[in-house]
Formats: C-alpha cells, sequence, structure tokens
C-alpha cells in the first residue's frame, strides 16, 4: 500500500492528537489524583509525540541515509549493491532508490559491455599485434623470397637466353641434317640410276658372255673335231711315212741289186735313185707335214686348253656378272631404302624445323614472360617492403591499441559489478 | 766313183761299198741266241739263212748312240754278217781318191773320204771287224761262231 509521505507526517499528527485526547479523555477515570491528571495528560500527549515522532524520523532518516549511501557507492563506482529501503507503506523514497536502482543496473550493462568489449579489444589487440609481427616476419621472408625470385628471374633470363641460343644453334643444325639428308637422298636416287644403268650393262654383259660363251663352246668343239681331223691327217701321213721308208729301203736296196747288175744295172740304179730321192722327198715332205700337224695338235691342245681356260674364266666371269648383278640389285635396294631412309629424315627434320619454330616462338614468349616476371618480381619487391613497413607500423598501432584497450579496461575496472567483486 | 752305202755309228758317218751289202732289211724278226755277248743281238733269218747280228756301236765301245731299225746284211763273201748300226743313210757315189789321213786313228776306219757337201765319211774296214770278232770268240773260247 503506498502512503505518501505528507501522509505519512499528517497521520502522525493524527496519531499524537488522538493519542492526546484519548489520554485527556481516560485519565479521569485513572486511579491517580486529580492534580495528577494534567501533568500525566502533557506528559503523555509529550511521550506519544516524541514516541511516534521519533519512529517516524527514524525510518524517514533510514531511508535517506540508504539511499544517500547508494549514491556515495554510485559515486564511487560500486555498482555491486542494490540499494533496499524498508518502508511499511511505499512512499517517494522507494521510487527513488527503483530509479537508482534502475541507473545502477544499466550501469552495470553498461560497464559490463565496455568491460568485455574492452577485453575483446585487448584480446584482439594482442593478438593483432601478435599476428601484425607474425605478418611482419612472413613480410621479410616474403621480401627475402621475393628476392631470391628476382634473382631466380634474371638466372631464369639468362637461362633463357642461353637456351635461345643454343635452340638456334640446334634450328641450323636441324636445317644442316634436312640438307644433307636432302643430299643423302639425291645421292641415293643417282646411286638407283647408276646401279640401274649397272644392272642394266651387267644383264648386257651376261647376255654377252653367254653368246660368246656358246660360240666359244660351239669354237671349241669344232677345235676339237679339228684336231681330230688333223690327227686323221697324222695318221695318213704315217702311213705315207711308212711308204716313203719302205720306198727309200726298196730304193735303197734296188741301188745295191742293180749295182750287182754291174753294167746292165746302170739305168736302173738312175731309176732307183731317182725312186730313192722320190722317197727321200715324200719323207720330207711328210716329216714337213707331221711337224705341221705336230704343231697344229700342239697349237690345237693349246687352243683348246686355252679355250677351257677361256671358258673357266668366263664362265667365272659370267658368275663375277651374276654376282654384280645381285651386287647392283642389292646396292639398288639399299639406295632405295636409303633414299625411303632419308625422305623419311628430311620429313622428320621439317617437321622439327616446324616445331623449333614454335618452340622458337615460345622461348620469345618465354622470355617476354621472364621479363615480365622479373618487372613483376621488383614491383612485388617494392610492394614487399611497403608491406612491410606498413606491417610494423600496423603492429606499432596494435601494440598501441592494446595499451589504450589496458588503459580503457583499468578505467573500467573501477566500477564495482559484483558482490563478490567488493569483497 | 764307187757307190757306198752311208751309214752312222753314234755321230760319225761310215761308209761301205755296196758290193759288199748284200741288202737292207727292215726290222727283220730276232731270235735270241744261248750265252750272248754284249755285241751280238741275237739271230736273224734272211731268206732262209741264219745270220747273227752284230751290234757295232757295242763292239766299237760307242755308248749312247741309237740303233736303226734297218739292218745291214753283208754279202755272201763277207761272211753274211747283220750288223746294227745308229742309222741307215743312203747309198752315195764317193770319190776313193780323196782320202786324208783320219786324225782319231780310228782302227774301223780303213780310209777317212772327203765329200764336197758333206764332212768327210769313215770307209769301215770289215776286216778289223772280223779280226775283232775272231779275237772275242777265241777270247770267250769260241763259242760264238758263225
Amino acid at each position: 500500500m503506498r502512503v505518501e509521505i505528507s501522509y505519512k507526517f499528517i497521520v502522525g499528527f493524527l496519531i499524537v492528537i488522538a493519542a492526546v485526547v484519548v489520554v485527556s479523555l481516560t485519565v479521569p477515570y485513572w486511579p491517580v489524583p486529580s492534580w495528577l491528571r494534567q501533568p500525566l495528560t502533557i506528559g503523555c500527549a509529550l511521550l506519544v509525540g516524541l514516541v511516534v515522532g521519533a519512529l517516524f524520523s527514524r525510518a524517514f532518516a533510514k531511508n535517506i541515509r540508504a539511499l544517500t549511501e547508494a549514491g556515495d557507492r554510485l559515486g564511487q563506482g560500486d555498482l555491486s549493491q542494490d540499494v533496499q529501503v524498508s518502508n511499511l507503506f511505499c512512499d517517494e523514497t522507494d521510487d527513488i532508490a527503483l530509479a537508482m536502482n534502475r541507473v545502477q543496473a544499466s550501469l552495470r550493462e553498461l560497464v559490463g559491455e565496455i568491460r568485455g568489449f574492452a577485453s575483446q579489444v585487448t584480446e584482439a589487440s594482442m593478438s593483432l599485434s601478435v599476428t601484425a609481427q607474425e605478418m611482419t616476419a612472413s613480410s621479410h621472408e616474403v621480401a627475402g623470397t621475393v628476392d631470391l625470385i628476382s634473382k631466380g628471374a634474371e638466372t631464369q633470363a639468362e637461362m633463357v637466353e642461353a637456351s635461345n641460343q643454343s635452340f638456334r644453334e640446334m634450328a641450323v643444325a636441324i636445317n644442316q641434317v634436312a640438307l644433307s639428308a636432302q643430299k643423302v637422298a639425291e645421292a641415293a636416287e643417282a646411286t638407283v640410276a647408276t646401279a640401274q644403268r649397272g644392272t642394266d650393262l651387267a644383264k648386257g654383259s651376261t647376255d654377252t658372255i653367254r653368246q660368246v660363251l656358246t660360240e666359244v663352246e660351239g669354237s671349241g668343239e669344232q677345235m676339237v673335231s679339228f684336231v681330230a681331223r688333223v690327227q686323221q691327217i697324222g695318221q695318213i701321213v704315217e702311213v705315207i711315212n711308212g711308204v716313203a721308208h719302205k720306198t727309200n729301203l726298196l730304193a735303197l736296196n734296188a741301188t745295191i741289186e742293180a749295182a750287182r747288175a754291174g753294167e746292165y744295172g746302170r739305168g736302173f740304179t738312175i731309176v732307183a735313185e731317182e725312186i730313192r730321192k722320190l722317197a727321200d722327198s715324200t719323207t720330207d715332205s711328210s716329216g714337213e707335214i707331221t711337224r705341221l700337224v705336230d704343231g697344229i695338235q700342239e697349237e690345237g691342245t693349246q687352243v683348246q686348253s686355252r679355250m677351257a681356260q677361256i671358258i673357266q674364266e668366263m664362265e667365272a666371269g659370267h658368275a663375277a656378272v651374276d654376282r654384280t648383278n645381285q651386287v647392283f640389285a642389292e646396292i639398288t635396294g639399299t639406295a632405295e631404302d636409303t633414299r625411303g631412309k632419308a625422305q623419311v629424315i628430311s620429313d622428320l627434320t621439317q617437321h622439327q624445323i616446324e616445331g623449333a619454330e614454335q618452340i622458337s616462338r615460345a622461348i620469345d614468349e618465354i622470355d617476354k614472360v621472364v621479363s615480365d616476371n622479373a618487372a613483376a618480381t621488383e614491383q612485388v619487391s617494392a610492394a614487399t617492403q611497403q608491406q612491410c613497413a606498413s606491417m610494423e607500423e600496423m603492429t606499432l598501432s596494435a601494440k598501441e591499441m592494446a595499451t589504450m584497450a589496458e588503459e580503457l579496461l583499468m578505467l573500467v575496472k573501477k566500477f564495482k559489478l559484483e558482490r563478490e567483486a567488493q569483497d | 766313183m764307187t757307190l757306198t752305202l752311208i751309214f752312222r755309228i753314234g755321230d760319225r758317218a761310215y761308209g761301205l761299198d755296196i758290193d759288199a751289202v748284200q741288202e737292207i732289211m727292215e726290222s727283220p724278226p730276232r731270235y735270241p741266241v744261248p750265252k750272248p755277248a754284249p755285241f751280238l743281238e741275237g739271230a736273224i733269218n734272211a731268206h732262209g739263212e741264219v745270220l747273227p747280228v752284230i751290234d757295232l756301236p757295242a763292239l766299237m765301245d760307242v755308248s749312247g748312240a741309237a740303233r736303226d731299225a734297218r739292218l745291214v746284211v753283208l754279202a755272201p763273201e763277207f761272211r753274211g754278217l747283220a750288223l746294227l748300226v745308229s742309222r741307215v743313210e743312203r747309198i752315195v757315189p764317193l770319190d776313193l781318191e780323196r782320202s786324208v789321213p783320219d786324225p782319231d786313228s780310228d782302227p774301223y776306219c780303213q780310209a777317212l773320204i772327203e765329200r764336197d757337201d758333206s764332212p768327210p765319211v769313215r770307209l769301215l774296214d770289215v776286216t778289223t771287224v772280223y779280226t775283232q770278232l775272231e779275237q772275242l770268240f777265241n777270247d770267250n773260247g769260241g763259242t760264238l761262231c758263225p
């Protein structure tokens, strides 16, 4: 039940007045002398007034004191206790206490939040500081790495240049290979043509040799037949020789007989001499023929052996020409094979030249990219150094922020929020 | 001029008057004789008469000489010997007046006769042949007697 202070004062006065009235009315019935009645009444009135006044003022002062203490605590930043007033009936002090408690609650909430935020800010700034330090270190590492990359890019550029040089030389070599392959192909073609001519010639030689061989063999047979005939002539000459020999003997004996006949045999002696001369002449001629026949036979034998030799040689020549033919065929095959391979090499080198041009373009692009990379690396290096500087500044700022957050926390810690904190 | 049969013993030309020659026989069948002497080359049948064959080169000690297939059969008045010579050549007329001394003193050479167209010819001394044969017969104990 709410009774305002003014009404409380009025009720108090009324209570005092009522007490005085009651006392004054009841006194005559008291077993006390009359003279005492008045002073007793006054005394009672005073007593009641004092008691009631004291009660009122004490209650009132107690509440005021509590409010004052609460204000003091609030002023000191102690937000841990609520203001408590004890009234039998609510009045304005309760309102003040309530309002103060609301203020205190708001403050407590605010300070709590500030403290929380400050703590968070401290922690965040600490971790930020740590992170910034780490990032600075990382930036330094990045800067070092970027330097290495920069040097690497230079090396890369040199290597690319060297590669390009080597590649140009290789392209020249490939061109030479292509030219050589072309020449080889041409030479192989010429070889094929020559081998073909050789094969034709060898075939012609084979035919000629075969023809000559046939003719020589025919001549050989003729020669054999000729020698046989000459031998027959020899045999006939032998017979003639024998006849001449006998004739000679007969002439000798006829001469002897004619001599024995003396004068009568003289003519016969001349005839016998003539016969002997004829026989001698025959013998000479037949000897001549025999010599001729012998010579012919000897020459025939020589011719035969020579022909056999020629036939052998021609057969050897035939075999050699056959072998030559085979060799020409092999040469043709090899040369055609070589020509095909040289053509393949030529095609391949053509592809290689195209590929080399592509690679050359690629190397040029790589060169550009490497140059761009070098430039970009320098930019990155510069940026990294700036970043390093920024990160150092950021580290400093983070440290400053941490300090400020700590100071804020110190400030906020002046407020006591919990009863335990007070203890 | 005397008709003379020219033959060779080794490389020397000998001559024999054809009056001393019966005939020239061409390789008649030759029959071996027992215990022959080195110069006795068997015997032949000459028209029914058996004649000894005397190897003149062997008798004259001419080594390495050829032998002709023809035999010179001597006339019966020359005791019918068949002579084996190196070669029977021919019958030529010789001028016996053109005799020259023999520088070799050949015992079988009766006379050395010069010729116009050929080297000189030694006339065979048939007597020396007989003498030699007889001496050899006697040496051999007379076992070889014609």
